[in-house]
């Protein structure tokens, strides 16, 4: 049962790319070197306790001495070469890291951290999206990571390690897929009350799957069918949803406070990846946003939860749910 | 003051100043105590209560932990307990906790009466507990910060922390500051000036050099953390934008000032606790320290190379790879001196006849510990892959090997080695072994298993996870050994106190020990030293012990033994200083209070003078 | 924005280093000049010693050195790294600011080399003080104690002279990074100007309560040590935040 852990989906020793792969490499090098001098020390220490022990009643006094000046300069020349050891593969490696191999031809992604949901652009297609997004497999994808108000930390451990999503800054980041697969990554710098649900998911897909998804998310939003989602397309507006969220051909849904929605249907999972895309968990989260994220800034803020001309019905709700499902 | 005692010269309306505090029983001779051994225990009692405070805020963190989308502490409020558990722990228990040993430990070793400024050292005290009621009392006052105990700004600025528990919480970290840059000059002044005759620096105790050096750095590392503290409180109340990016600001400058002090301080944690190894290990193996000058000097290489390191906080933000390097590189070099040390405790063990008393149970342990967390360090100090395990529970882990494996449990062992020196009381040495047993164990059971939880992908902070990430049993355990570590430690903390109401006499020198304080009665009669010692070699006592002649000593002074006198303004400037933090948050006039009553019992201090008095000898022969 | 530039930090703590090897000559050759007429034989030593332990008992410490004076020595060493720290931030944000006045919209190079020059001359009115008292004359040290103070207390009658005028041409605290740093820096320089300022005027009050004596002439030194120490600052600022601003080579 403790041994669950190593089935974790963020579990980065079980890397799915070349940088994580490496970085898992440079990893086992120096625990193993570190097992190895912990138990040649910590053996020579454990022997000295078990060897040296007084024997009761024996008051003579030991061998008084305390100098070994060649010994003690041998054993820091040890430790010099060990520290050189693992210096050498983790310079190499924190070079190899900077960028993508050579004539590999990267997909650009900007990544901007809010609080609390990551939005996610990729300029080239002129995609926007929230806490979900698609690679290629096998082509390197270069991250623009920043940040628009705290500092916030990107990261999929299973395909590389962490930036930093700091506020005036762009940070670089680079890694690859090789496998298809979701990939569950985290914000990892403390950003606020709902830290702990500002996750995404990276979905790696083969290049067809990725540019017919492409295609999806660069279209316009679809158009509602239902009598329900028709009338949850005006509360949109009237509730004030608009003003922070982006629909494509929605006019007047340009908001970028909040994720844009164009393609919410087709998402997986909500509120900051915590529950599955059902039409309960979205009228569950529609009702009490903060229950899912603690300070969330739709919480906070918007108009439907702080000011009683805008409040929600249940029926409202559900209406607003039947039509954000249908943003396929 | 170099002793002179001089008539006050005072006008008339300022004459009260001559009254000074003269009880030696009560409360009020603890307010105005100057004596260094009542402040260490002074010292001692509040770090205890805030080891206590934090230990119940570390509990409250893992309970919520303790099952996947659990709900006790949600948010803010947990955000608030990981940072107040952190920040109690830091400065109000460890860092009071070595400061109880410097005080009542340091004259003993040197072989002084007191520490060089009496009431000074009386002001640090009482400035780390007024520190600590600001801290704390934002509990009370609209909540305390919740944005991790460093703080990375623009998280700490107003537009997303709005309460005032940043504020409480800058000031608490500005007045504990205060004391420990206080004291540390304070003990550096004492160290430097009043050894005994003939005792070199290369002669002074292991545990008094490490005390050298952890208050150089707290000298030359707290000045820059309180440059940024008061920056932010400027951003935060003034309106400047020294972290606001809108404005042009940086927010990593916050970082980079933080982490100047913020590295040094690991090792103003971890090298009093190794000087308290340092003199434990070779005590119960009978021999002398193995390599006397390379473990001084590697503290003092450790201390200087701490202060070029800081940067590895911060391989995430998007250095590149030249300065991730260079900081690595500097990060890798420090476990050399590191090193010297643990093998100079080995080879002190090794040919010795080894007595396992509670004290050295600790030492040994705390070897062993402090080389795991050395060696997650070592592996963090990789850049490239510390990409990865940065701000996971691999770093929890190795912060708390170091910090509680290396820093506490040298404080455990010093607190039952010193005991009777301090009280005059021993420990039971069974249930010492025994609660030892238990600290050691379930210590293991709670922190190795984070380095699973860390390699896995749990990120630190956070105040929930999903079961599908596979944490929640590893967590649940985790938990489950923390309360029995909790436990164990209140134990381990009533039989402290169950020792010193007992009557378990300690004799001068219990554990046939080899330093100065040893060759005085336990506890210390108020002059420490009747007769002031002459020093010759390392471990004088001992060598007086073993070749069976007394130590030599000074000449008896004529007027008697030169002592200072008591005051109550170290309590008062503390007050008021205490009160213009609390005006300072709200932007009250009470600031201008509490500064005018700084300012007023500033100048009575100054005026007042030391008002040395001189005590009969004791008869000669008796110690 | 640029990544924070490492540049800054390498040339404040360069710029400090040098500082701190400035001050210790300062120092050294005050002492230097101070001791030019106290070379004796060691039997004039031992007669002065004997003639010390009669005058009150004198508990000896390991290097000789009072105490307070080592206290203040470290204290000063420990403030080096609060004004670096300050320095360093000034140096960060320097050209950052995004909207004016800049610094050179409302620098008077002349007004603030005024105040520098009287600053500088304070400090030689403090070497005055402390050789008075050191030679027991009492009104003379009355004399230049009170020249110093008067120095002091001009030196912060042009930094509020030019604070105001600052804020008049609208650099306020809050405007911009440049008002920031330049605020913070100079006035923590300046409240520590006040202290010493409030220091003298005590040591010159004290003096007419019997309080200050040939005897005491080392709580003179020590608020020498703390004026020099406030005054050396001051010529690092100056030229950081002043002269730094200069075209250099047209």
């Amino acid at each position: 049962m403790f041994l669950d852990f190593i089935l974790s989906p963020q579990n980065w020793l079980d890397p799915a790319g070349p940088v994580a792969s490496d970085q898992k490499d440079l990893f086992l090098f120096t625990l193993y070197l570190c097992i190895g001098i912990f138990v040649i020390v910590g053996g020579f220490m454990l022997y000295s306790i078990l060897k040296f022990k007084a024997k009761p009643g024996d008051e003579e006094l030991p061998d008084q001495s305390h100098d070994g000046t060649q010994l003690e300069i041998g054993l820091m020349v040890v430790s010099a070469i060990l520290v050189a050891v693992i210096a050498v593969p983790n310079v190499k490696l924190l070079y190899k890291l900077a960028e993508p191999p050579r004539g590999s031809n990267p997909l650009q992604v900007n990544v901007i951290g809010h609080q609390y949901w990551w939005e996610f652009e990729i300029p080239e297609y002129q995609i926007a999206t929230a806490n979900e997004f698609k690679i290629p497999i096998g082509r390197p994808i270069e991250f623009n990571v920043s940040s628009v108000d705290v500092i916030h930390s990107f990261w999929v451990p299973r395909l590389g390690g962490k930036v930093d999503a700091v506020p005036g800054r762009d940070n670089y980041l680079w890694f690859q897929a090789d496998q298809e697969g979701w990939y569950s990554g985290q914000c990892a710098e403390l950003c606020g009350s709902s830290h702990a649900k500002m996750k995404f998911e990276v979905h790696a897909v083969n290049d067809e799957e990725f540019l017919a998804w492409v295609e999806k998310e660069a279209a316009p939003a679809e158009q509602p069918i239902t009598e329900l989602a028709k009338e949850g397309k005006e509360l949109f507006l009237t509730k004030m949803c608009v003003t922070c969220h982006a629909v494509k051909g929605y006019d007047g849904a340009i908001g970028i406070t909040g994720p844009n929605l164009s393609h919410f249907g087709s998402r997986r999972k909500l509120a900051g990846m915590w529950v599955e895309n059902t039409k309960d968990n979205l009228e569950d989260w529609l009702g009490d946003p903060a229950s899912f994220k603690p300070d969330n800034i739709m919480a906070l803020q918007g108009p439907m939860y702080i000011d009683d001309k805008f409040a929600l019905t249940r029926d409202e709700i559900e209406k607003l749910a039947a039509y954000l499902k249908e943003l396929y | 003051m170099s002793g002179h005692s001089h008539k006050l010269a005072l006008p008339k309306f300022l004459s009260f100043l001559k009254n000074r505090p003269t009880k030696e029983n009560g409360l009020v001779s603890w307010l105005t105590t100057v004596d260094h051994k009542r402040i260490g225990i002074l010292y001692l009692y509040t770090s205890f209560f805030f080891l206590f405070v934090g230990g119940i805020e570390a509990l409250f963190v893992r309970s919520q932990l303790s099952a996947n989308d659990l709900e006790i502490f949600v948010g803010s409020t947990y955000n608030q307990l990981v940072t107040m558990h952190a920040t109690t722990m830091i400065f109000l228990a460890i860092m009071p906790l070595a400061a109880a040993f410097f005080n009542f430990m340091i004259p003993l070793q040197i072989g002084a009466r007191d520490v060089a400024f009496p009431r000074l050292n009386a002001f640090s005290y009482f400035m780390y507990l007024a520190g600590g009621i600001v801290l704390n009392a934002s509990w009370f006052m609209g909540g305390a910060s919740d944005a991790g105990w460093f703080a990375y700004a623009p998280l700490t600025s107003a537009t997303y922390s709005p309460t005032h528990g940043v504020d409480f919480w800058i000031l608490g970290l500005i007045l504990t500051g205060i004391s420990s840059t206080v004291a540390a000059i304070n003990f550096i002044v004492t160290i430097i000036n009043m050894r005994a005759p003939g005792m070199t620096l290369m002669k002074m105790p292991v545990f008094s050099w490490m005390a050298f050096v952890t208050a150089f750095l707290l000298a030359f590392a707290l000045p820059v953390i309180t440059i940024a503290l008061i920056i932010l409180f400027m951003d935060r109340n003034y309106g400047t934008t020294f972290f606001q990016t809108a404005a042009g600001g940086d927010p990593i400058l916050w970082q980079h000032l933080f982490w100047v002090f913020g590295h040094p301080e690991v090792y103003i944690i971890v090298l009093p606790a190794f000087g308290i190894v340092s003199e434990i290990i070779p005590v119960f193996s009978r021999k002398p320290l193995f390599g006397y000058k390379l473990v001084v000097l590697s503290g003092a290489a450790i201390g200087f190379m701490g202060f070029t390191v800081w940067s590895h906080h911060m391989f995430t933000v998007g250095m590149g790879p030249i300065v991730n390097s260079a900081f690595s590189i500097t990060t890798a070099a420090i476990a050399i001196p590191t090193g010297v040390k643990i093998f100079n405790w080995i080879l002190t063990l090794w040919n010795g006849k080894i007595k396992f008393s509670v004290p050295m149970m600790y030492s040994t342990a705390l070897v062993f510990l402090f080389m795991v967390g050395g060696f997650s360090g070592l592996m963090h100090g990789a850049a490239a892959s510390d990409f990865q395990q940065h701000d996971t529970y691999f770093v929890v882990a190795h912060f708390h090997y170091t910090i509680l494996g290396g820093g506490l449990f040298g404080f455990l062992a010093g607190t039952v080695y010193w005991l009777p020196k301090f009280f005059g009381k021993i420990m039971d040495e069974e249930r010492g072994r025994k609660i030892f047993w238990w600290i050691f164990i379930s210590f293991n059971l709670t922190f190795f298993p984070m380095h699973f939880l860390g390699t896995s992908g749990m990120p630190r902070r956070i105040y929930t996870y999903s079961s599908d990430m596979e944490w929640t049993a590893l967590n649940g355990f985790i938990t489950l050994a923390s309360f029995v570590l909790g436990i164990a430690l209140l134990v381990f903390f009533i039989e402290v106190i169950k020792a010193v109401k007992s009557k378990n006499k300690a004799s001068a020198d219990p554990w046939d020990a080899r330093t100065l304080e040893w060759s005085i009665p336990s506890p210390p009669p108020v002059y420490n030293f009747a007769d002031l010692p002459k020093i010759e070699k390392i471990d004088e006592f001992w060598e007086s012990k073993v070749s069976n002649k007394p130590i030599k000593t000074l000449p008896r002074d004529p007027h008697g033994i030169h002592m200072p006198g008591k005051s109550w303004m170290p309590l008062i400037t503390s007050i008021g200083l205490l009160i213009a933090s609390f005006g300072a948050v709200y932007e009250s006039d009470l600031r201008y209070i509490g500064l005018g009553i700084f300012l007023l019992a500033y100048y009575g201090w100054a005026l007042e003078g030391e008002a040395e008095y001189y005590l009969p000898y004791p008869k000669k022969g008796k110690k | 924005m640029e990544a924070l530039k490492l540049q800054p930090v390498i040339t404040a703590f360069t710029v400090f280093g040098i500082f701190v090897c400035v001050l210790l000559t300062y120092y050294a050759l005050l002492n230097l000049f101070k001791s030019f007429p106290r070379i004796r034989s060691k039997k004039d030593k031992e007669a002065i010693a004997a003639e010390d332990a009669d005058v009150h008992h004198h508990v000896d410490t390991y290097t000789g050195e009072p105490n307070i004076k080592l206290f203040w020595w470290v204290f000063l060493a420990s403030d080096c790294m609060f004004f670096g720290s300050l320095i360093t931030a000034y140096l960060i944000y320097k050209g950052q600011s995004l909207v004016g006045p800049y610094p050179l919209d409302v620098f008077d190079m002349e007004l603030t080399t005024i105040s520098t020059f009287i600053l500088l001359l304070s400090s030689f009115f403090m070497v005055l003080t402390l050789s008075s008292i050191q030679k027991g004359d009492l009104g003379k040290f009355r004399f230049w104690c009170f020249a110093t103070f008067l120095c002091g207390l001009t030196f912060l009658g042009f930094q509020v002279y030019e604070f105001e005028h600052f804020i008049h041409e609208g650099l306020r605290l809050k405007t911009n990074l440049f008002g920031s740093t330049f605020y913070l820096l100079t006035g923590t320089h300046g409240v520590h100007v006040a202290i010493g300022v409030l220091w003298l005027l005590g040591m010159f009050i004290y003096s007419f309560w019997g309080g200050i004596t040939k005897e005491r002439a080392i709580e003179v030194e020590i608020a020498g040590l703390y004026w020099h120490f406030v005054d050396v600052v001051w010529i690092v600022i100056f030229s950081v935040i002043y002269l730094m601003e200069l075209p250099i080579g047209g």
